[in-house]
């Protein structure tokens, strides 16, 4: 068990990622049932980013920790087995330093985030560095992502495209993404120079342009 | 739901099993590491012990609330507290648990579970 102020228990919400910003700095602790067992998992935050994750099982003491432990969390999140989340106030530094075992670079919950939720989108590319896979259909992508630039990209479902042509390919279709597809953000990937990209900025310029634009036909409504 | 308030209790030493359980006697939550605790017929057990308890309790003191029911036997205890309006949360534990301890986590955890029902 990790130190720290209780500050709440949250039941009612729609992804884990949306959980990070409502601490400073602390941690997430959510328990779920493995089996037979208990598990308890902690994810240690400091201003909306992952610093640090650890998985116990409560009958028998053994630990997760670090990146294995994020993964761990991640999965149980996706399958969503996490019912009531506990928000911590801690001093995160302090539990870091006992315990840097627990240390994570670059952390992220795997999530998914619907298609038309453009604003979940954007909030994940202000800060997210790591793999994103786009479904619509018979077509997937995946990109590697550096806050909001997209480094390199394939399709791994639908036509063969590497690089500029699977950007361009995910562009071209981002109306449909919107519409019944779905991103998800989550894992690493060693991509080749086939697939990288130039001017990976157009990702996230197309995604805020899309948004003011449902914005202004929203209010043309009115 | 409530896997969190189960957890906790269950890492306390001496705690052996955990149950959140409705007044009327049905399990909502529970788990024991001895797996010869059969949580569900305990939860119906406790439930019983705590009407009776405030039945007591309006009888004697006139008093319609019980704070917390301690059973002690050599071989181990239970302790139960009010969780909420309609359960409450009750611990198992060995005979020498630290009981100031168990008692600061149960009546913490049983405000997580009032407020999560």
């Amino acid at each position: 068990m990790l130190p720290g102020k209780f500050l709440g228990v949250v039941i009612d919400f729609d992804s884990t990622r949306e959980l990070l910003t409502k601490i400073k700095k602390g941690y997430l602790k959510a328990s779920w049932r493995d089996g037979d067992s208990l598990k308890t998992g902690y994810v240690l935050v400091s201003d909306g980013t992952i610093l640090g994750a650890l998985v116990e099982d409560v009958l028998s003491r053994e630990r997760i920790e670090g990146e294995n432990a994020l993964r761990k969390i991640s999965e149980v999140s996706l399958s969503k087995r996490l019912k009531a989340v506990e928000l911590y106030e801690a001093d995160v530094t302090e539990i870091l330093r006992e315990n840097p075992s627990i240390r994570v670079e670059n952390g992220v919950i795997s999530e998914e985030i619907p298609g038309w939720d453009l604003d979940s989108l954007l909030l994940l590319l202000t800060t997210y560095k790591g793999e994103l896979r786009v479904h619509s259909g018979g077509t997937s992508w995946r990109l590697y992502l550096d806050r909001g630039v997209v480094k390199a990209a394939h399709t791994i479902r639908g036509p063969s495209l590497k690089g500029n042509k699977a950007l361009k390919n995910l562009l071209l279709e981002i109306g449909k993404v919107m519409k019944d597809g779905r991103f998800e953000a989550g894992g690493s990937w060693e991509f080749t120079a086939e697939d990288e990209v130039n001017n990976g900025g157009v990702f996230k310029e197309g995604v805020e342009l899309l948004r003011e634009k449902r914005r202004v036909d929203n209010a043309k409504g009115f | 739901m409530f896997e969190n308030v189960v957890a906790d209790l269950l890492r306390v030493d001496g705690v052996k099993g955990v149950a959140i359980v409705s007044k009327d006697g049905l399990l909502i939550e529970g788990q024991a590491s001895d797996r010869t605790i059969e949580v569900e017929s305990v939860a119906a057990m406790v439930a019983t012990i705590y009407g009776t308890a405030l039945n007591v309790s309006n009888e004697v003191f006139h008093e319609e609330a019980v704070d917390m029911v301690t059973l002690e036997s050599p071989k181990g205890k239970i302790i139960t507290v009010e969780a909420g309006e309609n359960a409450v949360l009750t611990v198992l534990t060995d005979p020498k648990v630290n009981l100031g301890l168990v008692r600061i986590y149960l009546k913490r955890n049983a405000q997580k579970v009032a407020s999560m029902l």
